[in-house]
């Protein structure tokens, strides 16, 4: 079993949006694999569709408005065919999702735990006690202080890099194959930033999860991704391993993403 | 625990509004042309003259100072004292022990029924929304928010009691007689309501968390249930909230039209004869039945979104 084994095979991705004002074509031709264990970034500009990627893949984007095409599998399982209620098993259980403003991302009228334990009750048959203790280790794992206090708070309790740990400790909580991280990085500070980052180096040594990780902060990408796809107008204009790209980066985009880190580093220093 | 605080405070908060209303009320009732001694004496079939008039004004206590006057009220108040009508000289309290009670049912019943009819109505017409179902709802909420209640009563009463005989039509001996009026009042509540409601879903929709919610696989009741309504209901419950005590008072013209003895016509004759301690009884009624009403859509707005009630917490409230 230590093989690796392709958790996401997305082939010929295709997302047009339908408007009054014509079609518009997000994403074309997207292609990707992620083994698992592994973490695969995708970095570009904003609006180049990395969050419709995300949501292309959990099969979230409302079905008038945007047409896919293309095949998104999960492992052996075609997800651009199935019905809803299959999705939903497959939502929250074997794809999660973290969000880029966790402020907004978690219902503002319930306690942590709650949402804590509705996402548990949705996908598996745990007592309340058992989800409780679930929660409570998932939270632990994820190095945040006192789990139980934490999940009897309001998401207006919480500062937002803790409610991003939050929702990373909620998204491993019932260890799902693949984890869809969109710009987890974005709405925080460089403390919580480093916490943030942390959190999902666990996630990466535990090797079990793949992860596909969209930012804009090629430093993030850096610290965690394997390989990395640099995004443009919908298209991949340059794909390798992190290493490769960093230091002899091909595509005129690239560099000028990479010149754009490297200015604002120095000034930093 | 925050919501008992929060809730004495508001309860607190009563006596002020309580005592300013009735002030005033007070006040401007005094200010009004017409001399309470002279309806009365008219009432009664006997010619004013200044002798009558003077007579009658010290029997009711009107020759007094005004500031002695209110707080001649006010302290019959505490003795739960609401004074005895000038006219039919029966104390208010006794008239009020069986008028109360119909106005109130019909009151919170047409609240009721308002509320129960509107939530499926909303929910339907914004998971339909622009579709036939939604023209439909739409269609009935300018019926209802147009149609008088005098025309919809009538057309109640001929079409379901006359024509059916499915309702009995005039009184209040059992709950039959409660169900036409109380669906007159609540129509124009159902329009207001599931539009209201409608809106309100098709924003909660669009909520990030509602997004994160369907990211977590959550099934549709619990999505539906615990994230989008309880957001989207919160317009409802304020709407809900101000319409009770305005059902109180507006209830007249149903009381009227089914012969119902509630409050509306006995106050609406009230103020006719300028009968100060009905209308001082009403006025303090109404100002209850407002706070009151609002102070419950408040608990329950607390309850939809605890932030309402916290304070001092790391973030403002939206």
């Amino acid at each position: 079993m230590n093989q690796k084994e392709i958790v996401l095979d997305v082939k010929g991705l295709d997302v047009q949006v339908h408007s009054n004002q014509g079609k518009l074509q997000v994403v074309q031709d997207l292609s990707f694999q992620i083994e698992s264990g592994k973490v695969l970034g995708i970095v570009g500009e904003s609006g180049c569709g990395k969050s419709i990627t995300c949501l292309a893949i959990l099969q979230l984007l409302d079905r008038v408005q945007y047409v896919t095409q293309g095949s998104i599998r999960l492992k052996e399982l075609e997800l651009t065919n199935r019905t809803e209620a299959q999705l939903q098993k497959i939502r929250g259980k074997e794809i999660s999702l973290i969000l880029q403003n966790p402020m907004n991302a978690f219902n503002p009228a319930l306690t942590i735990e709650k949402q804590f334990l509705e996402t548990i009750y949705a996908h598996s048959k745990l007592s309340r006690k058992q989800a409780h203790d679930q929660a409570v280790k998932s939270l632990d794992e994820m190095n945040l202080p006192n789990p139980k206090e934490l999940l009897k708070q309001y998401p207006f309790e919480l500062s937002g890099g803790m409610l991003q740990r939050v929702m990373i400790a909620l998204s491993i909580c019932m260890k799902p194959m693949l984890l869809l991280a969109d710009e987890p990085t974005t709405a925080l500070d460089s403390v919580n930033r480093h916490h943030v980052v942390e959190a999902l180096q666990i996630i990466k040594k535990q090797e079990k999860t793949a992860i596909l990780l969209v930012s804009h902060d090629l430093n993030v990408i850096h610290e965690l991704a394997d390989e990395v796809a640099v995004m443009k107008k919908g298209q991949f204009v340059e794909t390798g391993s992190v290493a490769q790209l960093f230091s002899n980066p091909k595509h005129e985009y690239t560099k000028l993403l990479l010149d754009a880190r490297l200015t604002t580093g120095t000034r930093n220093e | 625990m925050k919501l008992f605080v929060y809730v004495w405070k508001r309860l607190a908060m009563m006596v002020p509004v309580i005592l300013g209303t009735t002030f005033v009320a007070f006040l401007l009732l005094r200010l009004t042309p017409v001399d309470p001694a002279r309806a009365y004496l008219s009432v009664s079939n006997i010619i004013p003259t200044e002798e009558t008039i003077n007579l009658v004004r010290h029997q009711l206590g009107l020759d007094q100072p005004f500031w002695l006057q209110y707080v001649h009220w006010l302290w019959q108040l505490c003795h739960l004292n609401f004074g005895i009508s000038f006219i039919s000289k029966i104390p208010v309290s006794q008239e009020l022990v069986v008028r109360l009670p119909v106005t109130a049912t019909l009151a919170v019943l047409s609240l009721i029924i308002a509320i129960l009819v509107s939530i499926p109505l909303g929910i339907a017409s914004a998971l339909h929304k622009n579709k036939f179902i939604d023209h439909c709802c739409r269609l009935l909420a300018f019926l209802g928010a147009s149609l008088p209640q005098f025309l919809l009563a009538y057309l109640l009463i001929y079409f379901v009691s006359v024509k059916f005989d499915l309702f009995p039509l005039q009184g209040t001996e059992t709950w039959q007689h409660f169900v036409l009026p109380s669906i007159t009042l609540a129509l124009g509540l159902i329009a207001t309501y599931s539009r209201l409601l409608r809106n309100g879903l098709l924003e909660s929709l669009e909520e990030p968390f509602v997004l994160y919610a369907k990211a977590r696989g959550l099934g549709t009741v619990a999505l539906m249930g615990r994230h989008v309504l309880r957001h989207a209901i919160r317009p409802v419950v304020t709407a809900a909230g101000m319409n009770l005590g305005k059902l109180f008072a507006g209830t007249v013209i149903v009381e009227q039209i089914f012969a119902m003895p509630g409050i509306g016509g006995y106050f609406l004759e009230a103020v006719y004869h300028r009968d100060y301690p009905v209308i001082q009884s009403f006025v303090l009624i109404m100002a209850i039945v407002f706070v009151l009403g609002n102070l419950i859509a408040d608990v329950v707005q607390a309850y939809l979104d605890p932030r309402l009630t916290q304070q001092g917490t790391r973030k403002q409230v939206e």
